[in-house]
């Protein structure tokens, strides 16, 4: 099945940025209502304006939702917040390839929602 | 056994490919699939006999009541109620529930009173009694669940918290526990109770006699048992019925309306405001029809026996686990289960490739997930149409999806 290909099932196996991180400059827990899945998101800003120089998740979510979190992590560090609030729903669905049913696209899109909290509230204390 | 090819011939919607495999429909715990007769019938009346009902004297409106009416009579016979007046229609379980919570219970429900639910309840049997709890202050205490699924203690708790309602599903929509109804019925009459019991899961493949369950309110959804969606029934003992205010007030359950007060119709129609879904409880009559002729016994021995088969051979999967009692007799057509190391959304996405829908989430018991210290559970849920054929589908999938996934 092309959803579970190599490369979103390796994201999902040994995810990058796996884990909490110890002094973030901001964290967030967000849900998933349609599951009942958590992700927990951690970001470290530093710099006027703020670049993102480390990102961290932890997730009991589902291959989807570990696979996108790793890729998203991935792609924002090291960039400006300014950037990063840029992306959009149809960014992270494309790492997916088109292969998401509509009721799967929340499970992919869990992380950018907690992504967005998590810069709204940075810049809001920042 | 029934004769699944037989009867998998009148349910239209079974013999079409889902990803390019033959469709396997194991999801009828959340919706039953319609046999061809129940589709038809929805067209027929549409087509012939459509007209609202009890207020025109016209031959159509004459024909819409009468066929109506008489859903009502078949669905009274069908649970052994002791009178048609006695049946409610509604929108589906979760409004039966309702009105019993702002009928009932906000004429009968104080501050100083218990309600007596268990912890495997589907929220439409939980939400509105904690929005009523908010309003009238009275107590929610729960009866637990073992590591097995069943009830705990269920009759010293009732004795013990002395509720004056009791409210509870008779077949579990997630461990399938098929609840000792009779026996904790009479111990809550013993201690005062009224006792309401939530059957959307029970009625589709059980015989079901309210009387002798001893139930003062049965609640179920059409669509469950092979009918139409947005049609529900609310049974209730008639006394009690007659005794409680109207749910929601408007045109079909009055008797007479001035500008500051309006008198009522005696029960059922009292409950029925508003046109009622009538083309939907035309086809509800055709499902009740359809499974009287199949026979509830049939049905009965059939699901069971799947269940039983795939009890065994779901268990035999490395790292399945299933929750719920593990003896089939006590064991409702549903089986909720989860595989070591892989989320229950990806299971189903995997199965849905290969043409077999079963239910993945919390099944809308959040509590009782919690219970057991899961965020979600796979479901798979048989009817009638299903085969064994079906199960091995199903456990043969399971091992392809750990494959697929690594597990």
């Amino acid at each position: 099945m092309d959803l579970y290909r190599e490369e979103i099932l390796e994201h999902a196996k040994n995810p990058k940025n796996w884990g909490e991180m110890e002094n973030p400059t901001v964290k967030v827990q967000t849900p998933n209502p349609l599951c009942g899945d958590v992700i927990d998101l951690f970001l470290k800003l530093e710099g006027d304006p703020p670049k993102i120089t480390e990102a961290s998740f932890k997730t009991n979510g589902c291959v989807v939702s570990v696979a996108s979190s790793s890729m998203l992590t991935e792609a924002i560090k090291g960039k400006k917040a300014s950037n990063v609030l840029k992306l959009g729903e149809d960014d992270v669905l494309s790492w997916f390839g088109g292969t998401l049913t509509s009721s799967r696209r929340d499970c992919a899109l869990l992380p950018l929602k907690a992504l967005k909290e998590i810069l709204g509230k940075a810049i809001i204390v920042g | 056994m029934l004769n699944a090819d037989k009867i998998r011939k009148d349910f239209p919607i079974l013999s079409q490919n889902v990803n390019g495999k033959p469709l396997v429909y194991l999801d009828s715990a959340a919706t039953s699939q319609k046999p061809a007769v129940v589709i038809g019938e929805l067209s027929r009346y549409y087509s012939k006999d459509n007209a609202n009902i009890h207020r025109g004297v016209h031959t159509l409106a004459e024909r819409a009541t009468a066929l109506f009416e008489g859903v009502r009579e078949k669905t009274a016979k069908f649970i052994s109620a002791s009178s048609p007046k006695e049946i409610v229609f509604t929108q589906g379980t979760t409004e039966a529930i309702n009105l019993v919570a702002y009928s009932w219970g906000k004429a009968n429900l104080t501050s100083k009173d218990t309600v007596l639910l268990t912890i495997m309840e589907h929220h439409s049997n939980l939400v509105p009694w904690q929005l009523l709890s908010k309003e009238l202050g009275f107590k929610l205490e729960f009866i637990m669940v073992t590591e097995d699924g069943y009830l705990e203690n269920p009759e010293e708790t009732i004795r013990k918290v002395k509720p004056k309602l009791l409210a509870f599903v008779h077949v579990s929509n997630v461990l399938g526990t098929i609840n000792p109804v009779k026996k904790l019925s009479k111990v809550a009459h013993k201690v005062g109770a009224t006792v309401l019991i939530d059957g959307a899961q029970a009625v589709s493949h059980t015989s079901v006699n309210v009387q002798s369950l001893g139930a003062d309110f049965y609640a179920f959804s059409a669509h469950k048992m092979l009918g139409p969606t947005g049609v529900g029934v609310l049974y209730g003992r008639r006394d009690l019925l007659e005794s409680m205010p109207p749910f929601m007030g408007g045109g079909e359950m009055i008797r007479e309306v001035s500008l500051d007060k309006s008198t009522y119709k005696d029960s059922p129609h009292k409950f029925e405001a508003g046109t009622p879904n009538i083309g939907g409880v035309a086809g509800f009559g055709a499902a009740l029809d359809y499974i009287s002729g199949v026979g509830m016994d049939g049905i009965k021995t059939h699901t069971e026996e799947l269940t039983a088969y795939a009890l065994d051979s779901l268990s035999k999967i490395d790292g399945l686990r299933i929750y719920g009692p593990r003896n089939p007799e006590d064991h409702g057509p549903v089986i909720a289960f989860t595989v070591e190391g892989i989320h229950p959304h990806d299971l189903a996405t995997v199965l849905d490739g290969e043409g077999i829908a079963i239910r993945s989430g919390n099944h809308c018991t959040m509590p009782l997930h919690k219970h057991f210290d899961l965020v979600a559970t796979a479901r798979a849920s048989f009817a009638l149409y299903n085969t064994k054929e079906e199960v091995d589908k199903l456990a043969e999938a399971v091992l392809e999806a750990k494959k697929v996934l690594g597990a």
